[in-house]
């Protein structure tokens, strides 16, 4: 066994219904390096980083920790073992002080068995101190800013003795100046000896920081290959299989009459002043950081949370949308932002979440028409090419973008002429977003209206024919697809 | 897998449908292994006198388990309908041999007493978010102040003969007039479940709210309904009950809600909302009915009855979260 090896996976295989996740994949880690790791969304990184942390028990194939076997049962238990995630979604209990979070599950104790405060306050301090950022550990969590929270769930792993720092998209919510700092840390923490992998999707964070880069594709290995023997270009190539700019279709529509437009949105601390419009055949992105405002913004149209002041006109006309069922009456849909909790109904078949926007088109005389239900169903699945067993198969088994398309199906099933889609290819891998690009495209082709938010740039620059950037609540610019570059949209968006 | 082209696919999904229906059905099968062993254990339990006492014990219960069907498929759960039972019994027995009013008006009053603590019930849960367990129980309680603050908790008895045969009246001098109201309800309430908007809305809400809300389903209105749906039947199985027993007592409807939710977990209906069919809820009842029958005959002290119920409500309970996790 090599020593430089901290931590080597060999053969891993996870396979869920219809879906290999992760299809025999071997890699190796250097110890004391930062070893990015990389990949399309439902490339299996998530997945591979919840096998190495023991959420998922049943795999095929071996983990070796320091030139011994191990197979975790839990989380706690890879914790046992030095290997700590900081995860996308932060696990902090927001009410809760730093030290106390710090410390969590791990309290120090007096000798009288109470609750050791003094010290436990003392070494947060010198822990923070030591990475060299200032923050106040008795400071309640839920007020830090997402960086600082990730400082602290960085410090709690470093207080958990973590050998293996596991980062899973670090960087997605923070601006420029909190990734200088978070770099710095990174680099410390290197020097101190912790081996880092580093999930990320901005490349260029990974040329900044990685030694090494190991390639995810559909849920296997493509390559590891040293930072320094690659650039993007290659990266990139290996990433997607295929030459890029071939990635995103356009609708091609002239855009027509404007269909709908928001006129001086306003909602308390969350939207100021937020006018914009949109034509049908359009797609028009929406463009911001995480917590912007652009869901609030969609949600304040569609009359899920009320705005404070401003209009919704349609065709020309003041709308108002008192309750989300008055928008879906308007010709409103939305493809929520959480496909598995608002999207799809993961017990039900695909036939029963496709007709639950609308049962009156199924029934007859005020029963339900099994023999309607089933046609429109099948009718959708086949348009959309949901691919699965049959429409009476639960959504629970599909893969995410054959979900997606059920709850784009939903929609098209009510007629719905103006869709609003938050976040529609989160999580789903290559090939699907490349079909979902191609349906929304589609749909503008046959006139509807489209309203895309994204967190993925170069998605929303690559098929939105217009692209409007919001920033802490305010429209801050709107460039057409043909100014819209990345620079741009970001230099807007902090 | 293929792309669905308009024919169902093959073997997978009718392996699938019976896997599925053998769930379904797993509380059939237990209850007649249950009715056979007590066939063997006691000479009486197979007479259709037994039979008939059998039923004529689940009837009421059975009808108010519909209630909590509803409820349960909505992803609630009602733990005032016992209650409630009592409550809305005691108000008809007092209209009327006290006040003597129309015996058919009465029993009206009843049904609409048990409505108005569903809507109460509904309102709450729907419209406050409170939780449906702590709800429910705080309406329990307020329903038997109520009960005891309007009888005295003194017994009520000797109704007009009018309503006697809905408890106690037979067709064709075999057939139980309270069971022959329970099977119809169940039909009717399989059909609402199954081929009826408002049914449909039911599981769409307790399969998963926020997809409901996400589909358009105004989701606290149907929520709120489904408690009401439950307010009926216990008006219902509250005429029934007071008819069989020909008095309102203070031990009217006592643990019916226990037994109502037994009854439908053990059918199959999951606690957490959207599985399952209304008449799965029978088969519980009736599991449960056969159950505590059997061991009075073999002579199980009562108390001990009670530990069993109680464990076996943990148990199915416990097998309904296992199947819900082994999902994931």
């Amino acid at each position: 066994m090599n020593e430089d090896i901290i931590l080597e996976i060999k053969h891993i295989t996870k396979q869920f219904p219809g879906v290999k996740a992760l299809d025999d994949v071997s890699l190796q880690v250097r110890r004391g390096s930062v070893h990015a790791l990389v990949g399309e969304n439902g490339a299996g990184k998530s997945t591979l980083i919840k096998v190495l942390t023991g959420i998922y028990v049943r795999y095929e194939g071996e983990i070796w920790l320091n030139g011994e076997r191990v197979s975790f049962e839990n989380p706690s238990q890879a914790k046992a073992k030095g290997i700590s995630v900081v995860h996308q979604e932060l696990k902090l209990s927001e009410p809760l002080s730093v030290t106390e979070n710090i410390f969590l599950g791990n309290l120090l104790k007096t000798k009288a068995g109470l609750v050791d405060w003094k010290s436990m306050n003392r070494r947060a301090r010198e822990l923070i101190d030591s990475l060299g950022v200032e923050i106040d550990v008795h400071a309640r969590v839920a007020s830090l800013t997402v960086a600082k929270k990730q400082i602290v769930e960085i410090c709690k792993s470093i207080m958990h003795n973590c050998k293996i720092l596991i980062m899973d998209e670090p960087s997605a919510t923070l601006t420029n100046k909190e990734l200088d700092i978070l770099f710095g840390i990174i680099r410390k923490l290197k020097s101190d000896g912790t081996t880092i992998i580093y999930i990320s999707h901005r490349l260029e964070e990974v040329f900044n920081l990685a030694d090494e880069i190991s390639v995810l594709r559909d849920g296997m290995h493509v390559a590891t290959v040293p930072t320094s023997e690659i650039d993007k270009n290659g990266l990139v190539r290996m990433m997607v299989g295929r030459e890029v700019n071939a990635e995103y279709p356009r609708s091609g529509v002239a855009p027509g009459d404007v269909v709908f437009a928001a006129n001086h949105i306003v909602r308390k601390d969350v939207l100021k002043d937020i006018s914009f419009e949109v034509r049908s055949g359009e797609i028009l992105g929406i463009a911001g950081l995480v917590g912007a405002g652009r869901t609030e913004l969609v949600r304040a149209i569609l009359g899920i949370d009320q705005m404070d002041s401003g209009e919704v006109l349609l065709y020309g006309k003041p709308v108002r949308h008192k309750e989300f069922t008055s928008a879906i009456r308007n010709g409103f849909g939305l493809v929520p932002e959480d496909r598995k909790l608002q999207g799809v109904t993961l017990g039900f078949s695909i036939k029963a979440n496709v007709c639950m926007t609308n049962l009156k088109k199924i029934v007859r005389h005020g029963v339900i028409c099994r023999d309607l239900e089933n046609r429109y169903a099948k009718e959708y699945a086949k348009k959309l090419r949901i691919i699965a067993p049959s429409i009476d198969t639960e959504a629970e088994f599909l893969s995410g973008g054959n979900q997606q398309k059920v709850v784009i199906a939903k929609w098209l099933y009510r007629d719905s002429s103006i869709l609003i889609m938050d976040e529609p290819t989160r999580g789903i891998d290559v090939g699907a977003k490349r079909e979902i690009y191609e349906l929304i495209c589609d749909l503008a082709r046959q006139g509807k209206t489209i309203v895309m938010i994204s967190s993925e740039l170069p998605e929303l620059l690559g098929i939105c024919d217009r692209v409007i950037v919001i920033h802490e609540g305010r429209l801050v610019g709107e460039l057409t697809h043909d100014e819209a570059t990345q620079d741009k949209v970001m230099g807007l968006c902090v | 897998m293929a792309v669905l082209e308009g024919e169902h696919g093959g073997k997978g999904s009718f392996g699938a449908a019976i896997s599925r229906a053998s769930k379904e059905y797993m509380i059939l099968i237990a209850l007649f292994i249950l009715m056979a062993i007590f066939s063997v254990t006691s000479e009486y339990f197979l007479t259709a006198d037994n039979m008939i006492t059998i039923l004529l014990q689940s009837s009421t219960i059975a009808v108010v388990a519909i209630g909590q069907a509803f409820v349960c498929l909505g992803g609630n759960l009602d733990l005032s309908l016992g209650q409630s039972v009592c409550l809305s019994s005691y108000i008809a027995a007092i209209l009327m041999i006290k006040l003597e009013v129309n015996p058919w008006l009465a029993l009206a009053v009843c049904v609409c007493t048990a409505c108005i603590i569903g809507v109460i019930n509904g309102i709450l849960v729907a419209y406050l978010n409170i939780s449906s367990f702590i709800a429910t129980l705080g309406m329990m309680n307020v329903c038997t102040g109520c009960a005891k603050l309007l009888s005295n908790s003194a017994t009520i008895a000797n109704l007009p003969e009018q309503i006697a045969f809905l408890g106690r009246g037979y067709i064709a001098q075999i057939i139980p007039v309270s069971v022959a109201i329970m099977l119809a309800l169940y039909i009717i309430a399989s059909f609402v479940a199954k081929k009826t908007m408002l049914g449909r809305y039911i599981y769409a809400i307790g399969g998963s709210k926020e997809a409901a809300f996400y589909s358009g389903i105004k989701v606290k209105k149907y929520t709120l309904i489904s408690f009401v749906l439950a307010g009926l039947t216990v008006g219902l199985g509250s005429i029934v009950l007071l008819s069989r027993l020909d008095a309102a007592t203070i031990s009217s409807g006592k643990s019916y809600e226990f037994d109502a939710v037994i009854g439908c977990v053990l059918g199959g209906i999951s606690m957490a909302g959207g599985k399952g069919k209304v008449i799965q809820a029978l088969f519980g009842v009736l599991f449960l009915t056969v159950f505590l029958n059997g061991m009075t005959q073999l002579n199980v002290n009562p108390f001990i009855q009670d530990v069993i119920k109680g464990g076996v409500l943990i148990t199915a309970v416990a097998i309904d979260g296992v199947r819900n996790r082994v999902k994931n």
